[in-house]
C-alpha cells in the first residue's frame, strides 16, 4: 500500500504519481490521507489500481475515471465521477449534487444518500443509492442504470432517452416524459447483477421501473405542421 | 433612527451606512480576503456567530457597496451565493413603495425586498418564504439576525450549500472544503439543505 499525505504534498504531485501507473504496475493499492474537501482529488486515472480517500472529498473527485477503483471513505461533493469511463467509485457517506454527470461507464456506488441531479446526462454509467436520490436525478439520461434503494425527489428522468431507473422506495414526482415501467424477468436479472456488485441485500422484486415513454425525443410525424 | 440617517446624509454625504441595530456589525471592502480581515481586524472580533463572504461580481461593479452582506434592517443582513433576473422590475416596484436602493447590485435588491416584506409585517421566515415565489432567479442565502442565522436555497438549487451541525455549533459553508478546519468537523452532522426550504438556527 502507498500512501500518499495530500495535505503535505499537494494535488498536482498526487496526480503525477497516480498517472504515472501503467497497464502493468505493481503498486496497486494507493492510500491518500488528508483530503480535507480537496477539489479534483484522483481525477483522470486510467491503471487498474485501488485508491482509497481517507476522508470526504470536494468537487469532481474521480472524474473522467478509466479502470481505477476509487473509494472515498468519507462524503463526496459536486459532481463526484464526471465523465467517468469504466472502473468503480464506492462513496461510504453521502454523495453532493449531479454525481456521475454525463458518465459513459462503469458503477458508482453511494452508501448513504445522493443530492439533487443524480447521473444528470448519464451516458452508460449504472449508479447504485443505498439511501435517497434528490431532485431532478438523471434529467436527461440518455443510458446506463440508476438504482434507488431509498426514495427519489422530484421530477426523476426528467426528459430522459434511454437510462433506466430503479426505484425502491417513494418517487416524488416523474420528470416529463419519464413513466413507471413494468419489472420483466430480464430486468430483475439485471438488478439483482446490480445490488449484487454494489454490496447492497435489497430484494430485486421490491423495486418499480421507470423509463422514457419516448414521447418527447422520436418525432411525431402529426407534429410535422408545427415546423 | 430616520433622523440620524437623514442628518448624516446632508452633514457627510460622503458617508455610507453598512449596518444599524446593537448586535450584528457588517465590515466590507474590495481587495484580498486576507488584507480586508486584517484591516479591519476581524480575528480580534468576538461574538455568537459571523459570516464571511467573498464576491464573484457579476451583476454590479466590484465596489465596497456592492459587497455583500447587504443589511435588511436592524441587526440583520444577507449574503447571496447566485444571480436575481429580475432584480431592475423589483428595483422599480419597491421604489414605488418606497424602498431606495443605493446601487446596481441585484442581491441589494433582494435586502431591500425583505426589509419590505418586513416593514409590512412578515417575519424575516416569512419574508424569505415570500421570496421564493418572487425573486426570480438562482440563490443560496443566508440572513444573519441578532441571535442567529437562517438559510434558504431557490426551487432549484443549482447553488451549492453545506451544513455541519454538532452539539457546540452550527455551520454553513458553500463547500464542505471551507468547514474542514472546524474543531470535530470528522464527527460532525454534514448535511445539504433541502431546496425551498427555510431553516433558522437561534441561541
Amino acid at each position: 500500500m502507498q500512501t500518499f499525505d495530500l495535505g503535505e504534498k499537494g494535488l498536482r504531485a498526487m496526480h503525477e504519481e497516480l498517472h504515472a501507473q501503467t497497464q502493468s504496475t505493481n503498486e496497486t493499492a494507493w492510500e491518500i490521507v488528508n483530503p480535507k474537501g480537496s477539489h479534483a482529488i484522483a481525477v483522470g486515472l486510467d491503471a487498474p489500481i485501488e485508491v482509497t480517500v481517507r476522508g470526504s472529498t470536494g468537487y469532481y473527485c474521480g472524474g473522467m475515471n478509466k479502470q481505477a477503483t476509487i473509494n472515498i471513505d468519507g462524503s463526496a461533493g459536486p459532481g463526484t465521477g464526471e465523465n467517468m469511463m469504466s472502473g468503480k467509485i464506492i462513496i461510504e457517506g453521502d454523495a453532493s449534487q449531479y454525481l456521475g454527470a454525463t458518465a459513459h461507464g462503469g458503477l458508482i456506488v453511494v452508501k448513504g444518500n445522493a443530492a439533487s441531479r443524480c447521473g444528470i446526462s448519464m451516458k452508460g454509467v449504472d449508479i447504485v443509492v443505498h439511501g435517497n436520490v434528490g431532485h431532478m436525478s438523471a434529467f436527461m439520461g440518455q443510458s446506463g442504470n440508476l438504482v434507488v434503494c431509498g426514495d427519489a425527489g422530484e421530477a426523476l428522468g426528467d426528459s430522459c432517452y434511454e437510462a433506466r431507473f430503479f426505484v425502491r422506495g417513494e418517487v416524488k414526482s416523474l420528470g416529463a416524459d419519464c413513466e413507471k415501467k413494468e419489472m420483466r424477468p430480464e430486468h430483475i436479472e439485471l438488478l439483482k447483477g446490480l445490488l449484487e456488485e454494489a454490496g447492497c441485500d435489497a430484494r430485486p422484486e421490491d423495486f418499480t421501473r421507470y423509463g422514457s415513454a419516448r414521447q418527447l425525443y422520436n418525432f411525431d410525424i402529426d407534429n410535422a405542421g408545427a415546423y | 433612527m430616520q433622523e440620524a440617517r437623514a442628518a448624516l446624509k446632508e452633514m457627510r454625504p460622503e458617508t455610507r451606512v453598512m449596518s444599524a441595530g446593537e448586535a450584528i456589525e457588517i465590515y466590507k471592502e474590495v481587495g484580498l480576503p486576507g488584507d480586508v480581515a486584517e484591516r479591519f481586524d476581524i480575528p480580534q472580533l468576538t461574538g455568537s456567530h459571523g459570516i464571511g463572504h467573498t464576491r464573484m461580481a457579476t451583476e454590479s461593479a466590484v465596489t465596497t457597496l456592492g459587497a455583500h452582506p447587504f443589511s435588511t434592517g436592524a441587526d440583520q443582513c444577507l449574503v447571496h451565493n447566485g444571480s436575481l433576473s429580475n432584480h431592475n422590475s423589483l428595483r422599480r416596484t419597491l421604489a414605488r413603495e418606497g424602498v431606495m436602493t443605493e446601487t446596481e447590485n441585484d442581491t441589494e435588491v433582494a435586502a431591500a425586498y425583505l426589509t419590505w416584506k418586513m416593514q409590512n409585517g412578515h417575519s424575516l421566515g416569512e419574508a424569505l418564504e415570500a421570496g421564493i415565489d418572487d425573486l426570480d432567479g438562482f440563490y443560496t442565502f443566508v440572513v444573519g439576525t441578532k441571535d442567529g442565522f437562517g438559510v434558504v436555497r431557490d426551487p432549484i438549487a443549482c447553488k451549492p450549500a453545506v451544513m455541519a451541525e454538532t452539539d457546540q455549533y452550527v455551520a454553513f459553508g458553500s463547500e464542505y472544503r471551507a468547514l474542514v478546519s472546524l474543531p470535530g468537523i470528522e464527527a460532525a452532522r454534514v448535511w445539504e439543505p433541502e431546496p425551498a426550504t427555510v431553516y433558522f438556527w437561534k441561541h
